[in-house]
C-alpha cells in the first residue's frame, strides 16, 4: 500500500545535516575539478525557491503511453499519489525515512561532499523506497517514474529507491519533462545477488529549466544492469551516475545519446567503481551538436586494487552540425589493479558531404538527408536499448529532435 | 529536342579548370559512351552535371529536356530526371537499405504531386528489379552499401537506376570491379531500361562493356576536351591502337 506521503515530515535533523553539508560547501566552483567543464553560475544566478506544493501537469509532447506499467508521477518533486496507478503489480511502496535499510544505505554512500547529493537529502519533500521481489516472474514489469513540475522559480527534489530482491527483474523509465528552474532528483537502484535491471532516463525537459538528477546504482554478484540516458532537453544539464560493482561476475553497461541546440549545455558524467574481481562494464556515447550546444562527457572507471580480472570498454562519438559548438571527453582510468583490460577512445566529426551528395543525388532533399544521417549515426548505440518499449520512447524523442533540428537550420540558411 | 544538351561547358574543382569546353547532345533514347585515359575529367563531367559542391561551373550551359539545371541544387536535379551510377558508390552506415530505396523514390513521386509509395507494395518492386540483377535479400537488408563487394555495389547502382526510371542516367564506370558474369548481369539490367524516353551516357574503359551495352556514338575525352567522336567502332579503334593513335588522328 502507499504510505501517507502528504504527512511526510522534511524538517528533522538527518535532513538538516545534508542541508547544512550543502551550505558549507556551497555550489559546485568550476575550481572543482570534478565540475570543471559544468559551470552552474547561469543556475545561481536564477532566483527560485524549494517547491513545496506539487503543481505542473505533464509535458504535452511526451512520447505514446506504455502500456500495463506502473506509474509514478513527481510534480514539483513530491509525490503525486492521485496519478500514479499501481496496476496489477505488486510492488511494495515506503517512505525512505522510515525504513531503517533504506536509510542506513543512504547513509553509508560514499558521495558525502556531493553538492547535489546534500541538497536533494536536504530539501526533498518526497523520498520513497519500491522494493521489487518477483524472483518467480518471466517478465520483468515497468516502472515509469514521471519528474514533471510546472513551476518556474521553484526547484524540485524528488527521491526515489528501487531495490531488486534477489534474483528479481524489473525494467525502469524515467521521464524528466520539467519547467522547474531546477530539477535534481535522485534515483537510487540496488540489485540484489542475480538480479536483472534495465534502465533508461529521458531527460526532455522544457530549455528553460536546469536537470542536475543523479543516478546511483550499487549491484550485487552476478546482477546484470544497463543503463540508457537520453539527454536532450534543459539548458544546463548535468545526468550523473555513480556505479559500484560490489559482488563478483555482475556485468554493467551504460550507453548515452545526448543532443544539443542553442545554448544548451548538456554534461554526461559517469563514475563507475569496479570494487571486486570479475565484473565488466562498457560504455557507449554519442552525441549530436547545433548551434552553440555544448556537451561534455566525463567517464571515470576505478578500478580497486582488488578488482582483478576486470574489463572496462568506454567509447565515444560526438556529431557536430555548427563551426560554434564544442564537445568534451575527458575520459578518467584510475586503475590500481594489475590484471584488467581497460580502453577508452573518443572521436569528433560532422556529417559527411559525400555521404550527402550521394543522398542527394538520388533526390533526397538536404534537410531529409541531414536526417537520415543523424539518426544513422545514433542507430548503433539506441539499439543497446533491449526492452522494445523504451526503445520507442527514445526513437520518439530522437525523431522531434532531429526534426525539429533540421527544420530550424533551413530557417537560417 | 535532345534529353541532354551540354554547350561550351567549362568547370573547375578547387579553383583549378579541369574541363575546357564540352559540347554534347544527347537524343532521346541514345546510349552515348565516352571513353579516356585517367585524371581526363570523366568523373568530374558527371559531378558537374549531377550538381556535386565543389564542381564549380564556369562557363557554358547545360539544358535537361530542354531547361537548364545550372541553378539547381544536385537533389532538385536528380528529382527532374537526371541519375548518376557512381564509380565508387558511397558508403552509409546506419541507413536502412529498403529505407533508403524508398525516399529516394518517394521525393521524385512528391515532386509530380504523386502519391507516395506504400511499404508493403515497395518491398515487393525493389524484390522483382533485384532478382533480375542478382542482389539477395540478404544485401537488401544491410546498410547502404555497407559490407558490399564491389561488384555489388555496382548492382546496387543499376537497381536505385531501375527503380527511379531517370530520363537521363550517367553511368561511370559501372563495368570497374565487375567479373565476367557479373557484366553480362548487370549489362542485360541497363539494356532493360532503354527506352525511348530514356538517355544513357555510358563512362568506360574497355570495349568489353560497349560489346553488351552497344552505343549510339562514342566520345573521346582527353585533358579536359571531347578530342574526337565517332559511331560504335571507334570504341574498338582505342582498344587497339590507345589513345596515342587517336591523338595522331585528331
Ligand atoms: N579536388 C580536386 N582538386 C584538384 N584536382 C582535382 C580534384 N579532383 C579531381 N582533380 C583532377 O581532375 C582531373 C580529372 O579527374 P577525374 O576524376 O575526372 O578523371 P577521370 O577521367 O574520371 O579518371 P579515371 O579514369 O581515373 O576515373 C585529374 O587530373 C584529377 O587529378
Ligand atoms: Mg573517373
Amino acid at each position: 500500500m502507499l504510505p501517507e506521503l502528504d504527512k511526510f515530515e522534511v524538517k528533522n535533523y538527518w535532513q538538516r545535516a545534508h542541508l547544512d553539508s550543502f551550505l558549507e560547501l556551497g555550489w559546485p566552483s568550476s575550481k572543482n575539478e570534478e565540475w570543471k567543464f559544468t559551470s552552474l553560475d547561469r543556475l545561481i544566478k536564477k532566483p527560485f525557491e524549494i517547491a513545496l506544493n506539487p503543481e505542473g501537469d505533464i509535458k504535452y509532447k511526451l512520447a505514446p503511453d506504455i502500456k500495463d506499467s506502473y506509474k509514478l508521477i513527481f510534480r514539483n518533486g513530491i509525490f503525486d499519489s492521485h496519478t500514479s496507478k499501481n496496476a496489477a503489480h505488486n510492488f511494495t511502496i515506503n517512505n525512505v525515512l522510515e525504513d531503517a535499510s533504506a536509510f542506513t544505505t543512504i547513509n553509508k554512500s560514499f558521495l558525502k561532499n556531493h553538492p547535489i547529493f546534500n541538497l536533494t537529502l536536504g530539501a526533498m519533500r518526497s523520498a520513497i523506497v519500491i522494493d521489487v521481489d518477483n524472483a518467480s516472474s518471466d517478465i520483468p514489469p515497468i516502472i515509469e517514474l514521471y519528474f514533471t513540475g510546472g513551476l518556474i522559480e521553484q526547484s524540485s527534489h524528488p527521491f526515489v529507491m528501487i531495490r531488486l530482491g534477489k534474483n528479481a527483474k524489473v525494467n525502469i523509465l524515467e521521464t524528466h519533462c520539467s519547467v522547474n528552474s531546477l530539477s535534481a532528483p535522485i534515483v537510487f537502484v540496488e540489485l540484489s545477488d542475480g538480479s536483472v535491471c534495465d534502465h533508461v532516463k529521458c531527460q526532455v525537459a522544457e530549455l528553460n529549466s536546469d536537470q542536475l538528477g543523479l543516478t546511483l546504482i550499487s549491484q550485487g554478484t552476478g546482477s546484470d544492469y544497463r543503463n540508457f540516458t537520453l539527454s536532450s532537453g534543459g539548458n544546463i544539464s548535468r545526468s550523473e551516475l555513480h556505479l559500484n560493482l560490489n559482488g563478483e561476475d555482475a556485468s554493467c553497461h551504460l550507453s548515452a545519446i545526448y543532443l544539443g541546440n542553442k545554448d544548451q549545455h548538456i554534461d554526461i558524467t559517469t563514475r563507475l567503481h569496479h570494487n571486486v574481481a570479475n565484473c565488466k562494464s562498457e560504455q557507449v556515447i554519442r552525441g549530436v551538436l547545433d548551434d552553440r550546444a555544448r556537451g561534455i562527457f566525463q567517464g571515470k572507471i576505478r578500478v580497486a586494487p582488488e578488482a582483478q580480472k576486470t574489463d572496462g570498454q568506454q567509447m565515444t562519438r560526438a556529431l557536430l552540425l555548427s563551426r560554434e559548438t564544442e564537445a568534451d571527453t575527458k575520459p578518467e582510468l584510475e586503475i590500481f589493479a594489475d590484471d584488467v583490460i581497460c580502453s577508452h577512445g573518443a572521436t569528433i566529426g560532422e556529417i559527411d558531404e559525400h555521404q550527402l551528395f550521394y543522398l542527394a543525388s538520388r533526390g533526397i532533399p538536404e534537410m531529409e538527408a541531414r536526417s537520415m544521417l543523424i539518426e544513422a549515426f545514433l542507430i548503433d548505440t539506441l539499439s543497446e536499448i533491449r526492452v522494445p518499449e523504451f526503445e520507442k520512447q527514445v526513437e520518439y524523442y530522437i525523431q522531434e529532435w532531429v526534426s525539429q533540428s533540421t527544420n530550424l537550420s533551413t530557417l537560417t540558411v | 529536342m535532345s534529353i541532354l544538351d551540354i554547350k561550351k561547358l567549362t568547370a573547375s574543382v578547387d579553383g583549378k579548370e579541369i574541363l575546357h569546353g564540352i559540347d554534347l547532345k544527347i537524343n532521346p533514347g541514345e546510349v552515348h559512351a565516352i571513353m579516356g585515359p585517367n585524371g581526363s575529367g570523366k568523373s568530374t563531367l558527371s559531378y558537374v552535371l549531377s550538381g556535386r559542391m565543389g564542381y564549380e561551373i564556369t562557363g557554358g550551359d547545360v539544358l535537361l529536356n530542354g531547361e537548364s539545371i545550372m541553378e539547381l541544387e544536385a537533389d532538385e536535379r536528380a528529382r527532374s530526371g537526371l541519375f548518376l551510377a557512381f564509380q565508387y558508390p558511397v558508403e552509409l552506415p546506419g541507413v536502412s537499405g529498403m529505407s533508403f530505396l524508398r525516399a529516394s523514390v518517394n521525393s521524385r513521386l512528391r515532386e509530380r504531386g504523386e502519391e507516395e509509395v506504400d511499404q508493403l507494395s515497395f518491398v515487393k518492386i525493389v524484390r522483382a528489379e533485384s532478382k533480375k540483377l542478382g542482389i539477395s535479400d540478404d544485401m537488401l537488408k544491410r546498410a547502404v552499401n555497407v559490407g558490399f563487394s564491389g561488384g555489388e555495389k555496382k548492382r546496387y547502382e543499376i537497381l536505385q537506376m531501375a527503380l527511379l526510371k531517370p530520363s537521363m542516367a550517367i553511368l561511370d564506370e559501372t563495368d570497374s570491379g565487375l567479373d565476367v558474369d557479373a557484366l553480362k548481369i548487370v549489362s542485360e539490367g541497363v539494356n532493360l531500361l532503354r527506352h525511348p524516353d530514356r538517355s544513357m551516357l555510358v563512362i568506360t574503359h574497355y570495349q568489353r562493356l560497349l560489346s553488351h551495352i552497344i552505343p549510339d556514338k562514342v566520345h573521346i575525352l582527353s585533358e579536359g576536351r571531347i578530342i574526337k567522336s565517332g559511331d560504335k567502332s571507334l570504341a574498338l579503334e582505342v582498344e587497339e591502337n590507345g589513345y596515342a593513335g587517336i591523338n595522331d588522328a585528331a
